[in-house]
C-alpha cells in the first residue's frame, strides 16, 4: 500500500505541476515570475511593516502569541474553503480519475495520493497567510532553532486538518446525493459562488478594515475579549491552537507536547479520512464523467431552425461564441467578467455609509465640463484594461488546442477565421462597455455626449486590445493542454496583452493630462490615435499574423 | 484525383517522417494507404489536407496545388481525421451546420442530406445533443456526416472504420464503393488488412517514410510469385526493412 501511495503521489505531482517546454521558454517563465515578484515587493514590505507594528502593540499587553494563532486559524479556514473546491476537482472531476479506476488500486491509495497532492497545492495558500506572520514573529521574538523547526512542521501539517474536514463533507455528499453530478453545471455554480464570495469580501473589507486596520484598532479588538472573530474561528479549528502554542512555547517542554498533540490530531484526521474514503469514494466517483443527454429526435421545425445558412465569417464567429459561453472555465474567465467589472468598481462605494452623498459628489465631478477630457480618458483606460484582461482574443488560438488542425483543412481563409476571433473579442468587450455605460448613466447621470464619446472611443480601444491579443496568441499559442483551465488560466499571453495595453493606456492618460486636453480634443485625439493603431494592427494581423498562423503545426 | 510528387517532411531537423514519396490516386478508385504505426501515414495525409506543410515536393488535389491555391484545393476534398473529438461543446446539428456553412452547401441540400445521413447512420435522436455526450463511434459518425454533407469529390479518410459499429462500417464501405464507382476518389488509411484486401482497387504500403509498394493487390502477388494473403505479404515487406 505504501509504495503504491507514493508512486501515485509522484505521478500526480509531476503531471499537475509539469513545466511546459525547456530552455528558452522556461527562462522567460522565470523572468515573468521575477517581474511579478518585484511588482508585489512594495505590498509585501507594507504587510511586513504592518505585522511588525502589530507585534509591538500586542507585545505591550503580552498577547503577541495571538498573531500566530490568528494566522494559523485564518489560514485553516481559507484552506478549508479552497479545500472544498480542490477536493471536488481533484478527487472527482480530474481527468485522471477514469484511468485510475480500472487499475488494481484501493480507494485509499488513490485518495491518499490525491490528498497529499492537494496538501501540496494548499502550501501556496499557506505561504500567503502563514509565512509572513511566522517570519515576523520569529525574527521579533528571537526564536531559536526549535522555533523554526516547529514552524516548518506546523507549516507542513497545517493543511491536513482543514482538508480532511472538507473531505468529510464532500465524500458523503458525493456518495449519497446527486450533487454535482453534472460537471459543467457544478463548475458554473461553483464559479458564481466564488464571485459572490469575492463581492462579500470586498464589501466587508470596505466596511471594517478602515476602522480596525491600525495597530491600536487591532489591540482594541483583542482586548475586547472572547467574542471576537478570532475566538469564533478558532473554535472551528481548535487544533490550530496546538500549532500556535508549540511555537509560542518553543523553548520549553510545552512546545514539544503541543507539537506532538498537533501531529497526533493530524494523523488521526488522515486515518479517518482514509477509512471514510475506503467506504464511500468508489460509489461516488463512478459514472462521474458521464454527460447527460436527451437523445430526442429533432422535429422538422427544429431542424429547419437549426440549419440556417450563414457566411463563413458569421459561422466561425457563432462557433467561437458558443464554445465561449458553453465552457464553464471560458465563461467565468472570459465572458462574465466583462459584464460584472463595473459592479466590482462601484461596490466599494456603495458599502460606504455615506454612499448617497459620495455618488452625488462623484457625479458632480464627472458631469463637470472642466473635467470632460479626464473623465473620458479615464473611462477609455478602464475599457482598455478590462478588455485586455478578458483573454478572449489573447487565448483564442490557444483555446483551439488539439482542434487547431480543423482550421487548417477547412476551405476558409486564415484571415477570415482569425477575424472571427477578433470579432468575438470586440463583441464581448462591447457588452462590457454597455454595462459600464448603463451603470454610470444610472449612478452618475452622465450626459448623452459623454456616453456617445465613451462608446466610440471604447470600441476603438476594444478593437485595439483584440488585435494585440490575437497577435500575441498567434505568435506563441499554448496548444498543448489536457484541460481547458490550462488554456486560459495558465496562459501568459493574457498577461502580455494586459501589460501592452496597460502601457498604451498609461501613455494615453499621460498625453491627455500633459496637454491638458478638453473633452472634444480628447475624443478626437483618442479616435485618431487608436483609429490609426487599429488600421495598423489590422494590417499586421492580415499579413504577418496570417503568415505565422499558417506556420503553426500541430 | 490526388497527385504527390517527391514529397518529404522532416520533424525536428533529423527524423524523416516522409521521405521523397510520389503517389497518384486516380479518379474512380478506392486507394488504401497501409503501413505500421509511425510509418508516416498520418503525416502524409496531413500534408495532403494542408494541416502540415511539406519541406519539399508538390501535392495537388484535382489539379489544385494545396500550397498555391489552398482554398480551392481544400474545397475538393472531405477529410475524416483519426481523432473524432471535434468541437465537443457544439451540438451534432450545430457541427453539421458549421461544416455546411464553411463549404457553402445550399439550404435545400443541407436539410435533405442531414436527414438522409442521420437516418443511415442512426443518429437522428443524437443531433440535438452536444458531441461531448457521444460515444467514440458516434463522434466518428458525426465527423463522417460532416464530410458527406458537402459531397466532396475526393474523400480522405484516416482510419475511418475505427470505433464504428458493424452496420455503420458496412454502410461506409458501401458508400465508398458507390463513390468510387461514380468516377470519384477515395483515399483512406487503415491497419485492418482484411478490409483493405476486400475493398481497395489499389494500395500503397509505406514504412519509415518510404513507399515500399504501390499497385493492385494482384500485382503484389505476382511480385511475390505466391498466392498469399495481404497480411503475410505486408508483414514480409515491412519486416525486410528492418
Amino acid at each position: 500500500m505504501k509504495s503504491n501511495l507514493f508512486i501515485l503521489t509522484k505521478v500526480q505531482l509531476k503531471t499537475g505541476l509539469s513545466v511546459q517546454g525547456r530552455g528558452r521558454k522556461n527562462r522567460s517563465a522565470l523572468l515573468i515570475f521575477g517581474l511579478i515578484a518585484v511588482a508585489f515587493l512594495p505590498l509585501i514590505i507594507e504587510i511586513v511593516k504592518f505585522l511588525s507594528d502589530a507585534y509591538n502593540a500586542l507585545e505591550r499587553i503580552g498577547q503577541q502569541g495571538v498573531l500566530l494563532s490568528l494566522s494559523f486559524t485564518i489560514s485553516s479556514l481559507v484552506i478549508f474553503l479552497f479545500g472544498i473546491f480542490y477536493v471536488l476537482n481533484i478527487f472527482y472531476f480530474a481527468n485522471d480519475v477514469e484511468s485510475l479506476l480500472p487499475l488494481p488500486l484501493k480507494p485509499g491509495e488513490i485518495l491518499g495520493a490525491k490528498f497529499l497532492v492537494t496538501v501540496f497545492y494548499e502550501y501556496l495558500t499557506g505561504i500567503a497567510f502563514v509565512l509572513p506572520i511566522v517570519a515576523v514573529y520569529g525574527v521579533k521574538s528571537g526564536g531559536g532553532v526549535l522555533f523554526w523547526l516547529y514552524a516548518v512542521l506546523a507549516f507542513l501539517l497545517l493543511p491536513v486538518i482543514p482538508l480532511a474536514l472538507a473531505s468529510y463533507i464532500i465524500l458523503p455528499l458525493m456518495r449519497f446525493t446527486g450533487f454535482a453530478k453534472n460537471k459543467d453545471r457544478f463548475r458554473l455554480v461553483g464559479g458564481i459562488f466564488a464571485l459572490v464570495l469575492a463581492f462579500g469580501y470586498s464589501y466587508l473589507n470596505q466596511k471594517f478594515v478602515g476602522s480596525t486596520l491600525t495597530s491600536e484598532g487591532l489591540q482594541d479588538l483583542f482586548l475586547k475579549g472572547n467574542n471576537s472573530l478570532v475566538g469564533i474561528v478558532s473554535r472551528i479549528f481548535p487544533t490550530s491552537r496546538f500549532a500556535a502554542e508549540s511555537l509560542v512555547n518553543a523553548s520549553n517542554i510545552s512546545g514539544l507536547t503541543n507539537m506532538a498533540l498537533f501531529f497526533l490530531v493530524c494523523a488521526l484526521a488522515f486515518v479517518l479520512f482514509l477509512y471514510l474514503g475506503e467506504a464511500l469514494y468508489f460509489q461516488g466517483v463512478m459514472g462521474i464523467s458521464e454527460t447527460s443527454a436527451r437523445r430526442r429526435k429533432l422535429t422538422s421545425d427544429e431542424l429547419d431552425k437549426n440549419i440556417s445558412s450563414k457566411s463563413v465569417l458569421m459561422t466561425c464567429l457563432l462557433k467561437e461564441l458558443r464554445i465561449l459561453f458553453r465552457t464553464p472555465v471560458y465563461f467565468l474567465n472570459c465572458v462574465i467578467m466583462n459584464f460584472l467589472y463595473p459592479l466590482f468598481l462601484i461596490f466599494p462605494f456603495l458599502a460606504q455609509s455615506s454612499a448617497g452623498s459620495l455618488m452625488g459628489e462623484l457625479g458632480h465631478i464627472i458631469n463637470n465640463e472642466k473635467f470632460g477630457g479626464y473623465v473620458l480618458v479615464g473611462a477609455f483606460t478602464l475599457i482598455l484594461l478590462v478588455s485586455s484582461n478578458n483573454g478572449i482574443t489573447s487565448t483564442a488560438i490557444s483555446r483551439e488546442g488539439s482542434n487547431l488542425y480543423i482550421s487548417k483543412y477547412i476551405p476558409a481563409k486564415y484571415s477570415t477565421q482569425i477575424m472571427a476571433k477578433v470579432l468575438s473579442g470586440v463583441l464581448l468587450s462591447a457588452g462590457g462597455i454597455l454595462s459600464l455605460l448603463l451603470i454610470s448613466a444610472i449612478l452618475f447621470k452622465i450626459n448623452a455626449a459623454m456616453m456617445f464619446a465613451i462608446l466610440v472611443t471604447g470600441l476603438a480601444g476594444a478593437l485595439f486590445t483584440a488585435f494585440v491579443g490575437i497577435m500575441i496568441d498567434i505568435i506563441r499559442p499554448k496548444l498543448n493542454w489536457d484541460n481547458e483551465q490550462k488554456a486560459v488560466k495558465q496562459n501568459f499571453n493574457m498577461l502580455f496583452t494586459a501589460l501592452i495595453c496597460l502601457a498604451a493606456a498609461g501613455v494615453t492618460i499621460f498625453g491627455v493630462i500633459r496637454l491638458k486636453l478638453g473633452f472634444a480634443e480628447t475624443l478626437a485625439a483618442i479616435l485618431i490615435l487608436y483609429g490609426l493603431l487599429d488600421i495598423l494592427m489590422y494590417y499586421l494581423v492580415k499579413t504577418a499574423g496570417v503568415k505565422r498562423f499558417s506556420e503553426i503545426e500541430t | 484525383m490526388i497527385v504527390l510528387e517527391n514529397v518529404s517532411k522532416t520533424y525536428g531537423g533529423t527524423v524523416k517522417a516522409v521521405d521523397n514519396i510520389s503517389l497518384t490516386v486516380n479518379n474512380g478508385e478506392i486507394f488504401g494507404f497501409l503501413g505500421p504505426n509511425g510509418a508516416g501515414k498520418t503525416t502524409t495525409i496531413k500534408m495532403i489536407t494542408g494541416i502540415l506543410s511539406p519541406d519539399s515536393g508538390t501535392i495537388t488535389v484535382n489539379g489544385k496545388d494545396i500550397r498555391k491555391e489552398p482554398i480551392e484545393a481544400k474545397k475538393q476534398f472531405g477529410y475524416v481525421p483519426d481523432d473524432p473529438n471535434v468541437f465537443l461543446r457544439l451540438k451534432g446539428i450545430e457541427y453539421l451546420n458549421f461544416m455546411a456553412d464553411i463549404y457553402s452547401v445550399s439550404p435545400g441540400d443541407r436539410k435533405q442530406r442531414i436527414e438522409n445521413l442521420a437516418r443511415r447512420f442512426e443518429m437522428e435522436s443524437a443531433l440535438g445533443d452536444r458531441i461531448q455526450s457521444y460515444s467514440h463511434g458516434m463522434r466518428q459518425k458525426i465527423v463522417l456526416m460532416g464530410v458527406l454533407i458537402h459531397d466532396p469529390s475526393v474523400w480522405i479518410l484516416d482510419e475511418p472504420m475505427m470505433g464504428l459499429d458493424p452496420k455503420s462500417s458496412f454502410i461506409l464501405k458501401e458508400m465508398m464503393r458507390e463513390h468510387a464507382d461514380s468516377g470519384k476518389t477515395v483515399f483512406f488509411s487503415t491497419h485492418v488488412l482484411d478490409v483493405a484486401e476486400k475493398i481497395c482497387d489499389r494500395v500503397a504500403i509505406i514504412n519509415k517514410g518510404k513507399i515500399l509498394f504501390c499497385g493492385r493487390i494482384e500485382e503484389m502477388k505476382e511480385q511475390f510469385k505466391r498466392n498469399e494473403s495481404l497480411e503475410k505479404m505486408f508483414l514480409e515487406l515491412t519486416e525486410n526493412e528492418e
